[in-house]
């Protein structure tokens, strides 16, 4: 489940290509104003916006086109500044130095003063910039009011006014684009002298204090409880209550679904008809246990895929999408900001581990913002190791529905306690330093209705697309090994370790062949093998702790290197093989067979 | 006087930073006049308001930011 649409992370060497090919605009601003809502609505593409800083980590482009006027559109990474302090700057900095044919600059209206900090530093590139003011109804409710004429005054470029999630002002913005960059009638650019970032500051400031009024409004309920959340009484509690009620919506909601709808339409209706259709083929054993054996393509695509992820990732999905606009997550990462510390990281990562919940490939994207290389590798460790994606969360819940309680609340125990020892091990092992949180805490949004159903809908749609693939391949190359039987040498071979070290049926092979694939086919494999509450547990471990999933692999080769990628992957098996079994072997030891 | 140990609710001009490449992009520099907000306990960090903007600042940093109370 990669994050969004049709998204392109670039290699350098592609987007100079780019550059020399066509008319190419930037679209920059600091994190957190509605970039990437821009960026979707002048391209047809869509980008994952969300309420805190630094959803577009990598950069990404697509073509637009303004009265027949083709252009490429590049969304580049917001930063608060151009002076490299992290990936994402250096992105910005050197896309900018690559010679577009312009800028289009989102000024942020409810903070205009660090903003124009930012523009006035792209100005000094000498390259055509054209702002927009977006953000002014959370202007507004903060009772600021800005005078756009004085603004165009002071800064020398067109402004114009819009509110992105509403697609007010884009007609007059495309215009602007059209008569500034794409047609310049006049070229008027006003080259600012190199300032020191104080001064830059100061300039910024005046002109903020020159445009801006204040009526003194008082702060509104979604202010107050904004404020409420970021302070340790009552946030914390509002925090768990929050975790506590999305995590409930995403069980019960999921468990809900699948006992109601999914499971009756798929072992009433949909298995039955193949059953019926391929019950020809009896006579030929082996093609028939293919297509419709006990782990037959048209039997397992459906029950995995759709009683057991869908339902899940659904609806997670749904919970992450609403909280990620809200900018409650932010506010969060403030809250345990201490405990993080403590970890050997700061809090501002919390946000990745959540993203990482949904899936490990956008979150390891996302901690480009990180200080330092290590603290990247430190977050990417735990995600690798400990943190379920959410397809493999719903396998996980599909397989403890018949477990004892303990089962569960012991996994969730083990994940903390991993978090714990893979942060303490990897920041003593790695070399550098984690600079502390640095952060600024966006406003509490509640999200347009409009744009929450589109961004779930797209992802939802996304999922479908680069999930089904590799997941219809793990189906169709478990229905093969089961069904030509080439799954038995295997087992045999393995036999020492799964049944002896692990306590586990020979289910388990198929689970970590599939496992390699994608990470809810470790699991799956389980849910048919009535497994003791014992082994439920080590399944989860060892699922867990398993390698991440083949995209993953992908992402780590291209976000660090081959070499990354191939120490997470022996590890992780190496450590899920070693943990899953010295928990059985501890077990029995103590006499705990259940 | 430290951000860190800067009463909250106490308008301060901040006097000199630690060399922080974030601090300087979002604007926590010499001559800036923020408010603090809170100090977070167990080695949390702090939050401050600088102009319309809620910052936080990890204890760390926090320490070594030199703050004089704005009269």
């Amino acid at each position: 489940m990669k994050d969004c649409a049709k998204v392109v992370v670039n290699q350098d060497e592609s987007i100079e290509k780019i550059f020399k090919e066509k008319k190419s605009i930037l679209l920059m601003g600091a994190p957190n104003v509605g970039k990437s809502v821009f960026f979707s609505k002048m391209t047809g593409m869509f980008v994952t916006s969300s309420n805190y800083a630094g959803t577009t980590v990598s950069y990404t482009h697509g073509n637009s086109n303004i009265d027949g006027n083709e252009f490429k559109m590049i969304d580049v990474p917001g930063t608060y500044s151009l002076s490299a302090n992290n990936q994402a700057e250096e992105i910005a900095v050197s896309l900018l130095n690559m010679g577009p044919s312009g800028v289009v600059f989102v000024l942020n209206a409810a903070d205009l003063e660090g903003s124009i900090k930012l523009l006035l530093e792209v100005l000094k590139h000498d390259i055509p910039v054209v702002a927009a003011l977006n953000l002014k109804d959370v202007a507004n409710r903060l009772g600021k009011d800005v005078d756009i004429n004085k603004l165009e005054e002071r800064l020398g470029i067109k402004v114009v006014p819009t509110v992105a999630v509403r697609e007010e002002g884009f007609d007059e913005l495309k215009q602007t684009i059209k008569d500034n960059i794409l047609n310049p009638t006049k070229n008027k650019i006003i080259i600012k002298e190199d300032l020191s970032s104080k001064e830059l500051w100061k300039e910024a400031s005046d002109i903020n204090n020159y445009v801006v009024t204040y009526s003194g409004k008082k702060a509104s309920r979604l202010d107050r409880f904004g404020n409420a959340l970021v302070k340790p009484w009552p946030g914390f509690l509002i925090s768990f209550a929050i975790i506590a009620l999305s995590l409930a919506i995403v069980v019960f909601a999921g468990k809900a679904l699948r006992a109601v709808i999914l499971l009756p339409l798929v072992n009433g209706i949909i298995v039955p008809f193949f059953e019926n259709l391929f019950s020809g083929l009896e006579s030929h054993k082996m093609i028939h246990d293919i297509l419709i054996g006990e782990y037959g393509v048209f039997r397992i695509s459906f029950e995995w895929i759709v009683t057991l992820i869908l339902p899940y990732v659904t609806l997670f999905q749904f919970v992450f999408t609403f909280l990620e606009d809200s900018g409650v997550l932010p506010r969060m990462a403030v809250l345990f900001d201490s405990i993080m510390s403590k970890l050997g990281v700061q809090g501002g990562n919390l946000i990745s581990l959540v993203l990482s919940l949904g899936c490990a490939v956008p979150a390891i994207i996302s901690t480009r913002t990180a200080s330092s290389r290590k603290e990247r590798l430190i977050i990417t460790t735990i995600i690798c190791f400990t943190i379920p994606c959410m397809s493999q969360t719903g396998a996980l819940i599909a397989l403890f529905g018949a477990a004892a309680w303990w089962v569960p609340l012991a996994l969730v125990a083990t994940v903390m306690l991993l978090i714990v020892l893979i942060s303490k091990i990897t920041s003593k092992l790695l070399k550098g330093h984690v600079s502390p949180m640095v952060m600024e805490i966006p406003y509490i949004l509640l999200p347009d209705r409009k744009s929450f159903f589109k961004k779930f809908w797209i992802r939802f749609k996304q999922f479908l697309i680069e999930a089904e693939g590799p997941m219809l391949i793990a189906v169709v190359f478990a229905s093969i090994l089961v069904g030509t039987n080439a799954l038995d040498p295997i087992s045999k071979f393995l036999e020492p370790v799964v049944s002896k070290w692990l306590g586990m049926p020979e289910e388990t092979t198929l689970g970590l062949i599939l496992g390699v694939i994608r990470r809810e086919m470790s699991v799956a494999p389980f849910i048919k093998a009535n497994l003791t509450d014992l082994q439920m547990f080590i399944a989860g471990v060892i699922s867990l702790l398993y390698i991440p999933c083949l995209s993953v692999f992908g992402i780590l080769a291209s976000e660090f290197n081959a070499k990354v990628s191939v120490a997470i992957a022996i590890t992780t098996t190496t450590f899920s093989i070693f943990i899953g079994g010295l928990i059985n072997q501890i077990a029995r030891l103590i006499g705990l067979i259940f | 006087m430290n951000l860190y140990h800067g009463k909250a609710g106490t308008n301060y001009i901040i006097k000199s930073t630690p060399e922080n490449g974030m601090l300087d992009s979002i604007g926590i520099l010499e001559g800036a006049k923020i408010k603090k907000i809170a100090s977070y306990k167990m080695g949390g960090p702090v939050r401050l308001a600088l102009g319309t903007r809620n910052i936080a600042i990890g204890k760390k940093i926090a320490l070594n930011v030199q703050v004089e109370e704005c009269k």
